[in-house]
């Protein structure tokens, strides 16, 4: 009675442990599977292992006189490819500049949603509070959308332009003026300020 | 009727930023330098008897010029017959300045029939533009749902806008002006609406100007001043603009006998090419007239791609009167007496751009004002 009782244990035990080790062995493979390990030379994944480098980036924010964007250098880990990469621009420009004269661009409780390529183009796609928290004004929309088309475009190699995306939505404009509609090349154009020869002084 | 490019199956591509004409033709395409009598043929340099220009929204050539550069695209004799009969209201022909034309290797092979001088004669038919200065579409921005900017002593754009637009308006209309208004109240119009009633608003037609009134604003709140925008040439004109003003163009036709008012595809790149010229100078006279009067920062003369400046087939402007995001002159654009010489400066504006456009209106008729 207690021999066949001990033996049911053990045969049970035995299971249960068999199952575990079962389940870790399939957890470890389905965590491989999902993100195969960068250094296992061996790899079978077809992918090149990422080489993820920090790269010294260029970010464009508002200058205090709202007439142009001014670059800061910030140093981003990059090699992911160029989605990814693209993903981490950004979400560093979301984090506003960090000189006291430099306005940030994003407005606040703003999030990046995704972004990927079309070609030579990069679509990215924002939170809703890019357009309900923006202040508006000219000004402040042509800084907000060519902080992200100019420091896009610039820092990502073979991307010339730039779609940006509202939740997944093509939008007409961000605060009223600007047409988003279309992909946007960077452009410094409208940050010059051109006088007429009489009121020049 | 026909227009001259589809009449003779060539295809057209405006450059204005490198003021550039393509025509292309089957495997034969002709790159035009406007105001020069130089274009290359194949890429080929070849020259014209007299420069190829555009003013006012027309191509003048010589008729002579104009027939041996289609002979050579459509590789057969296009003779000054065809040329005419093709033209309808669109390319402006004048006689050669000189019969010479040493220069004219364009001719080369092709036989073309004794030089006729009835053409310089023959009326261009009338542009839209060409019609007196009536009509001026005021646009007070935002409205509505869309608040714009907003100060934070509580002032919206959207009531700023509104408040100059109908003072504007009355200044205008006693110059003796008709003005319409793209909101007379505070309601949400889309932008593409306030396009489509300013290029209807005259008899169905596009109007003469488009003022767009808005304030401006930006996270840093010691920024202030005024600036006025015109629109950007980056667009290419092959695409949105010419869809814009061939929109303007099917309205027009609606509106009025429709002989009268085609025009060809050129002519639409190029009028959308004179339009952007005519906006930077209007900007300017916009800038010049209010820092007449405001005792505020001259931001300057700006271009952007802004909806509403780019889907009107007129000359226009948008201004920025001052920045919401400032105390100051939120404080300020509270007060009638700074929203009155807003209007003020941009009823001057207007009339002043109007004479300009009267003045070179009357010298392109012969001195004579319509």
């Amino acid at each position: 009675m207690t021999k066949e009782r001990s033996l049911k244990m053990a045969l049970a035990f035995f299971w249960a442990i068999a199952v575990v080790i079962l389940a870790g062995f399939a957890f470890k493979l389905l965590k491989e599977f999902a993100h195969p390990p960068g250094r296992s030379a061996s790899s079978t994944v077809p992918l090149p292992p990422p080489n993820m480098k920090e790269h010294e980036v260029k970010l464009y924010f508002a200058d205090e006189n709202a007439t142009s964007l001014v670059a800061e250098k910030r140093d981003v880990n990059l090699g992911g490819g160029t989605a990814p990469d693209g993903v981490a621009i950004v979400l560093e420009l979301i984090k506003g500049p960090e000189s006291g004269n430099h306005f940030a661009t994003i407005p606040a409780g703003t999030r990046l949603l995704s972004a990927y390529e079309l070609g030579d183009i990069l679509v990215v796609d924002f939170t809703r509070e890019l357009q309900a928290n923006h202040p508006g004004g000219s000004a402040g929309e042509l800084v907000t959308i060519y902080s992200i088309v100019n420091t896009v475009a610039e820092n990502l190699r073979g991307i010339k332009k730039v779609q940006i995306l509202i939740e997944g939505e093509e939008t007409e404009t961000l605060a009223g003026h600007l047409d988003i509609r279309r992909p946007l090349s960077p452009d410094t154009k409208w940050m010059t300020a051109r006088f007429s020869e009489k009121s020049e002084d | 009727m026909p227009d001259l490019a589809r009449f003779l199956g060539v295809a057209t591509h405006w450059k204005p930023a490198d003021e550039k004409l393509l025509l292309t033709y089957k495997s034969h395409n002709a790159e035009i330098f406007i105001g020069t009598g130089h274009a290359k043929f194949d890429g080929r340099p070849v020259s014209f008897a007299s420069p190829i220009v555009a003013a006012t929204g027309s191509v003048t050539a010589s008729i002579t010029d104009a027939a041996a550069l289609f002979s050579r695209l459509l590789e057969r004799v296009v003779t000054e017959k065809e040329i005419s009969d093709g033209l309808a209201s669109g390319w402006r022909v004048d006689a050669p300045l000189n019969d010479g034309g040493a220069t004219a290797d364009l001719r080369d092979g092709v036989h073309l029939p004794g030089q006729s001088t009835a053409w310089a004669e023959q009326e261009p038919g009338p542009l839209p533009k060409q019609a007196p200065f009536t009509t001026v579409v005021i646009d007070p921005g935002h409205g509505g749902k869309d608040y714009g900017a907003r100060g934070r002593g509580g002032l919206t754009e959207k009531d700023v806008a509104l408040n100059v637009a109908l003072k504007l308006k009355e200044r205008i209309e006693a110059a003796g002006l008709k003005v319409v208004l793209t909101r007379t109240d505070d309601l949400f119009v889309p932008l593409r609406e306030r396009t489509s009633i300013a290029n209807h608003a005259k008899n169905g037609a596009p109007a003469d100007l488009f003022i767009s009134i808005h304030a401006n604003s930006h996270t840093s709140p010691s920024v202030d001043g005024f600036e006025a925008y015109y629109v950007s040439d980056a667009i290419d004109p092959g695409a949105e603009a010419t869809a814009a003003i061939e929109n303007a163009v099917i309205g027009l036709e609606e509106g009025e006998e429709t002989g009268k008012s085609s025009l060809t595809s050129i002519l639409w790149d190029l009028q959308y090419a004179e339009f952007i010229f005519e906006s930077s100078e209007l900007a300017f006279i916009v800038q010049e007239e209010l820092g007449k009067r405001l005792d505020a920062r001259d931001r300057g003369v700006r271009q952007a791609r802004f909806i509403v400046l780019s889907g009107v087939a007129m000359p226009s402007v948008l201004v920025e009167l001052g920045f919401i995001s400032n105390r100051a002159e939120e404080a300020k654009l509270k007060t009638e007496g700074f929203k009155n010489e807003c209007s003020e400066s941009l009823g001057a504006a207007v009339l002043a751009f109007k004479e300009r456009y009267e003045t070179k209106l009357g010298l392109l008729n012969g001195g004579s004002k319509p």
